[in-house]
């Protein structure tokens, strides 16, 4: 080994190509949410745009797959991260980050579909698709159908059920944290997680069924 | 994971699916918003004001420091009465001082013929330091016989000087010099006052006897 090492010496190689680079790059330790959080009530913004970068993608779908519409979704997407600004001088560490940001996701969520009573049923964001480099126009398409499906059977779900299989799926959540943010206990969280899973399940496996 | 999912009631293949069509992103103008809003959340409030502070505090010492400084310099130096000085001498030292004046004033009128044309004037004009110098008598004995009973040749140098000052202050610190005083006093054919700061001298020097 240590020959080879000189060997590359020798012949003025790189140590890593850039490939091993990047794949070297998520070993290092990350920083815990609830310290980049702490350290944004200390002033630390870099901190707070960190932790911005890990959570709101997932947490723009969870509230974009709840709310199923992109205005409404985009409105209650800044105002859980405008709570969580608001709220940096009193957090402490006391539950996982991620638990305290999804259950202010959910109250937002609620406070908004009792303010607006009932929010629009329309799908409007079922037909982004991310293209992958060199995909094939058929294997796009039969994506873009599953997504179509699987969206159509997510809005079918009632709520609850719903709101389980996106805290699962999105933010990662165990059953005991899904049962704190929704505020309900972990078999009744299990058993919506399990009604979800097994419908969307269904609609994956028979797709004829779903269109 | 997949016992994770197995025991909470997840499923690797919905999971899967879910993720392979769910990549929806948050608007750029909504992380822009956001970002902006946590930076001016931790920004210190009056921070613009930061800059001035040390100045200020600066200007501000200076100019406390210049104002006590010139209050001082300002200010005439009064001789506080010392323990072993009684109350009654400092009334008596100024009225004194009113006594000189007063005298400075009778030999200006001999003199000047302007000042005895119009004495009335003048009368008036010296009325309040007239009516201070008589209040001074009139306090000079009552306070020195206080005294008299604490400190007794103190007492008799009071009585002497409320009725003999011709001698200033320098000359009555000590006997040679008062006696020289006394001996002008007579040279100068004042022999009431001669008289006067004789006794005063005796009182004070009662063992020194008569020159």
């Amino acid at each position: 080994m240590l020959a080879d090492v000189s060997t590359m010496h020798s012949l003025r190689a790189p140590l890593f190509t850039p490939a091993e680079l990047t794949y070297a790059a998520p070993m290092v330790p990350k920083t815990a949410d609830s310290a980049l959080m702490l350290r944004y009530r200390d002033g630390d913004v870099a901190a707070f745009e960190e932790l911005y970068a890990r959570h709101k993608d997932s947490v723009y779908r969870y509230l974009l797959r709840l709310l199923q519409n992109r205005e409404a979704a985009e409105d209650v997407f800044q105002e859980v991260w405008g709570k969580v600004i608001k709220a940096r001088g009193s957090y402490r560490r006391t539950a996982k980050f991620t638990t305290f940001l999804y259950r202010v996701a959910h109250n937002c969520f609620i406070d908004y579909v009792r303010k607006h009573k009932r929010h629009a049923m329309n799908c409007q964001y079922s037909d982004e698709l991310q293209m992958h480099p060199g995909e094939q126009p058929e294997i796009v398409t039969e994506r873009l159908l599953a997504k179509q499906r699987l969206d159509a059977a997510l809005a079918e779900l009632p709520e609850e059920q719903r709101d389980a299989f996106l805290l699962y799926e999105e933010a990662g959540l165990s059953l005991d944290q899904i049962a704190a943010v929704t505020g309900s206990n972990r078999e009744a969280s299990k058993s919506r997680l399990r009604y979800a899973t097994a419908k969307l399940r269904a609609a994956i496996d028979e797709p004829g069924d779903q269109q | 994971m997949s016992d994770r999912r197995d025991n909470e009631g997840g499923d690797e293949r919905v999971s899967r699916a879910y993720r392979d069509v769910a990549g929806e992103r948050p608007a750029a103008h909504l992380d822009t918003r956001i970002l902006k809003k946590a930076r001016a959340a931790a920004a210190p409030r009056y921070a613009h004001l930061r800059a001035w502070t040390r100045p200020l505090a600066w200007a501000a010492t200076i100019g406390l420091s210049l104002a006590i400084v010139l209050q001082v310099t300002e200010q005439p130096i009064v001789e506080a009465p010392t323990a072993m000085q009684p109350a009654s001498d400092v009334v008596l030292e100024s009225a004194e001082e009113k006594r000189q004046d007063l005298d400075i004033t009778q030999q200006m009128r001999k003199e000047s013929p302007a000042w005895t044309a119009k004495p009335e004037r003048v009368e008036e004009s010296l009325a309040p330091n007239m009516e201070m110098l008589r209040e001074a008598e009139n306090l000079g004995p009552v306070k020195a016989s206080r005294a008299q009973s604490a400190a007794e040749p103190a007492a008799a140098t009071a009585l002497a000087d409320a009725n003999t000052a011709f001698c200033d202050e320098e000359a009555r610190a000590s006997a040679e010099s008062w006696l020289e005083c006394i001996a002008k006093l007579e040279d100068e054919q004042n022999a009431e006052a001669a008289k006067l700061e004789r006794e005063a001298f005796n009182a004070v020097y009662p063992d020194a006897g008569t020159p």
